[in-house]
């Protein structure tokens, strides 16, 4: 369980986050749901340690990860998947994932499984990273993160700009990966996108989480999205 | 290009010996068939190819731009030669001296320098071998500066074999080289070297799939810096000179026009680099004395041309996957 606990950031002298709480829990899938500049993106970050924490903790399971160095986060089993992708560009498919594959120390078999959710990679593995199209490179990004073997993945707007047939593939391997007890945190704009997987719904609001609710009520009851996101 | 990620990885350790045990062999061949002239400047060139190595690890690899590497030629050049000039150590024990110099070099200005990023940094290198420079005229009772000092014919034997006959000198200058290039070509397979790509490539995104980046580039700094400080210290015992030119300026931008011009971020490049501008200067300066305008307008006409470098261009047209 991914427990972010009262935590509070700032960029130099502008804190943005106050006393944010959340929980993840695994095979489950959280959604971070707000306005730009709502606090999401810099949530994540701070997860991942690559902010400092003012006040408060984030820790999974039995680690505290806010006392750890940035790099150290990601061996404990924490991936972040950046909105943009960030990949290696010069690099081909095959060693990026070779890239996140070192990480874990994990072998051919983590290599499989991951292939097996995306099979249009496979076809694809010599290729260098910056010719593949906008979802594909997005599955590269999720491939390699998902190479470290997470018990936590971060995914910041992972559907963003992409076709219709390509948001159905990344969602059906989120539902797969829910259903491996893989604990998901979705940052996302999109409403729509998210209502279908999402089990919990967390609202982002100037640097806080207002409210947090089951994606299930937020189904049969709108009127919290108009009053979080204007739609 | 083979199909299939694992055949290309589970060759590519195949491949990489025969290329590089190609080009040792070429080199060995050459010899005998070169007249002397040209010999002993391949002798003097795979020396210097070294260093040129040595940098390609930190830039090429590693994508830190140093201005400051004549900093750690000259460690392993003095760490050699005062110890041989002034203990009387011979040459081992000399060799011995200069890589350790140039490994507690690199290790202290790696861990100052690498406090900063992009133009910081360059700057930062720079000013130390400026430091450095400045500080060998400053001991010029025992470095005796500018004018530096030789060490002589007769101290100049290694295992019996007298190092100042062209064939042994030939035939150290490859040891070194192909050891040096042994030593790269496994690095750069190794999983330390992908690490070092991926953070040349993107360094957030090294960090924040796990990796340690602060001590990969240190670790990367000491590597590249021992390198040149073993090219020093050869250059001085093959060539029987130390002084301070070697760490002026001027060197430290030599083997980042080396790498430039024959590929950086490749194995064989540096070599390329070397032999190329070692010619370049070497030929026109036979047609004028004008022979620096000559060698600018071919740099000029290569990195616009060629900016992946000579090695680099061999990587995209004929063999992509050269390490």
């Amino acid at each position: 369980m991914l427990n972010v606990k009262d935590i509070e950031v700032a960029y130099d002298a502008t804190q943005v986050i106050f006393g944010l709480s959340v929980v993840a829990l695994p095979g489950q899938v959280l959604c971070l749901l707000g306005r730009n500049g709502a606090g999401k993106t810099t949530t994540l970050k701070a997860i991942m340690g690559l902010l400092p924490l003012r006040a408060g903790s984030v820790s999974l399971d039995e680690v505290v990860l806010s006392e750890l160095a940035a790099h150290e986060v990601p061996r404990c089993g924490v991936a972040y998947v950046p909105q943009g992708r960030r990949l290696f560009t010069e690099m081909s498919v095959a060693q990026n994932m070779d890239i996140g594959l070192m990480v874990s120390g994990a072998g051919r078999a983590t290599r499989e499984k991951v292939l097996e959710l995306f099979p249009r990679l496979r076809e694809r593995l010599t290729q260098r990273a910056d010719t593949l199209s906008g979802g594909e490179q997005q599955m590269l990004a999720m491939a390699r993160a998902l190479c470290t073997e997470p018990k936590v993945l971060l995914l910041d707007e992972p559907v963003e700009g992409l076709q219709p047939s390509m948001i159905a593939l990344i969602r059906d391997v989120i539902i797969r990966l829910k259903s491996e007890n893989v604990a998901i945190v979705l940052v996302e704009q999109q409403v729509d996108a998210v209502l279908a997987i999402a089990d919990t719904v967390a609202f982002i609001e100037h640097g806080r989480c207002p409210e947090t609710m089951a994606a299930r009520e937020l189904q049969n009851d709108a009127s919290q999205l108009r009053r979080y996101l204007g739609v | 290009m083979t199909p299939g990620g694992h055949s290309f990885l589970s060759s590519a350790p195949f491949r990489s010996v025969l290329l590089h045990g190609s080009i040792v062999l070429l080199l060995a061949l050459l010899f005998g068939v070169l007249p002397e002239y040209h010999s002993g400047n391949l002798a003097r060139i795979m020396v210097l190819a070294v260093y040129a190595m040595g940098y390609n690890v930190l830039f090429g690899y590693t994508g830190l731009l140093s201005l400051g590497h004549a900093l750690f030629f000259a460690a392993g050049m003095y760490g050699l030669g005062l110890t041989m000039y002034w203990l009387d150590a011979s040459p081992a024990p000399g060799m011995l001296a200069g890589l350790i110099s140039a490994l507690v070099v690199s290790a202290i200005i790696g861990s100052l320098a690498l406090r900063t990023t992009g133009v910081a940094f360059m700057i930062v290198t720079l000013m130390f071998a400026q430091a450095g420079f400045l500080t060998i005229l400053l001991l010029g009772e025992y470095t005796r500066g500018d004018e530096g000092f030789v060490l002589q014919q007769a101290d100049r034997v290694l295992f019996g074999f007298d190092l100042t006959q062209p064939a042994v000198r030939y035939a150290s200058a490859l040891m070194l080289f192909s050891l040096c290039l042994a030593l790269v070509a496994v690095l750069v397979q190794s999983r330390f070297g992908k690490t070092l790509v991926a953070i040349r490539e993107n360094e957030e995104r090294a960090r924040m799939l796990g990796y340690d980046v602060l001590r990969h580039k240190w670790l990367a700094v000491i590597v590249s810096g021992t390198l040149s400080g073993a090219s020093g210290a050869a250059y001085a015992l093959l060539f029987g000179y130390a002084g301070a030119t070697f760490a002026t300026v001027q060197y430290s931008i030599f083997p980042l026009l080396w790498v430039l011009l024959g590929g950086a971020g490749t194995t064989i490049g540096p070599l390329i680099g070397t032999v190329f501008m070692f010619y370049l200067i070497d030929i026109s300066s036979q047609f004028t004395s004008a022979y620096l305008l000559i060698a600018g307008i071919i740099l000029i006409l290569l990195t616009l041309f060629a900016p992946q470098g000579l090695a680099g261009v061999i990587r995209k047209r004929l063999i992509p996957w050269l390490p």
